[in-house]
């Protein structure tokens, strides 16, 4: 499991987040990205909202991962796991949600911003996990 | 009471030589914001005295919703009850420390070591 970075912000093991970057510049409801801190990015969509986004690589983020980004960078509009290798807790997403802070891997994030509630998009395997936990 | 239990993991404790660095798991009470703090503070702590610590948090929830104890085949290294005094923090390292006495952050720990006797005298 090669994430990387001893201390906040869990930096890229690349060093960087060009992939993330790449993929904004080329998507069609964004209007240019700013990197304001090392993972934190203002992305400027077209409609003209703004959103603060903070990107990571850590093994497994969490409530006490994102008091800790929040502690260190103020609020944010997004929480970005990067990589294939690390992932959030799904409960904690829900917990997010009704922040208005959405939490997602880079393609769930690209989706979310077509959207003007993009903190509600959920993957298809998240809403039939959602679905199966309220039957249940 | 509220209590962090802390976890080894990867190639530090596996007994690689060429180990990047230490990853260690934090696993908490729950995910109130007072747990949450409790994990951030033992995090910092730890990264004060041990250099290269890779420090993941997760509540004990999250933590079954991982899997991530089993996954990483994380160690128990111990369990930090209280911050006051470090007392609990200093038997961590120690535990972290048996695994390779050489190269764990002694400058660190020998800085911390040189404030704490500094504010004694």
């Amino acid at each position: 499991m090669p994430a990387h970075n001893s201390t906040f912000p869990w930096l890229s093991y690349y060093g960087h987040y060009r992939f993330f970057e790449d993929r904004m510049s080329e998507h069609s409801k964004v209007r240019e990205i700013k990197n304001i801190n090392t993972g934190l990015y203002d992305v400027h969509l077209l409609d003209g909202r703004v959103l603060r986004v903070f990107i990571c690589e850590c093994y497994a983020f969490d409530d006490a991962s994102y008091h800790e980004t929040v502690g260190n960078y103020g609020p944010v509009n997004a929480v970005i796991i990067s990589s294939n290798w690390c992932g959030y807790d799904f409960e904690m997403k829900l917990a997010r949600m009704k922040e208005r802070v959405g939490v997602f891997d880079i393609k769930g994030f690209m989706a979310a911003i077509n959207r003007l509630n993009y903190w509600e998009y959920m993957t298809e395997q998240e809403r039939d996990r959602l679905k199966r936990s309220q039957a249940s | 009471m509220s209590h962090v239990e802390v976890y080894g993991f990867g190639s530090f404790f596996n007994g690689n030589t060429d180990y990047g660095d230490i990853d260690l798991l934090l696993v908490h009470d729950d995910r109130s914001k007072g747990s949450c703090a409790l994990a951030i503070s033992c995090k910092r702590e730890l990264q004060a005295i041990l250099q290269n610590l890779h420090v993941t948090m997760l509540s004990k929830q999250a933590e079954q919703s991982f899997s991530f104890k089993l996954t990483a085949q994380a160690m128990p290294l111990g369990r930090i009850d209280t911050l006051f005094d470090r007392r609990d923090i200093k038997k961590i390292v120690a535990s972290i420390r048996a695994y390779s006495p050489i190269r764990t952050g002694i400058e660190n720990e020998q800085r911390e070591s040189a404030k704490e006797n500094s504010i004694e005298a």
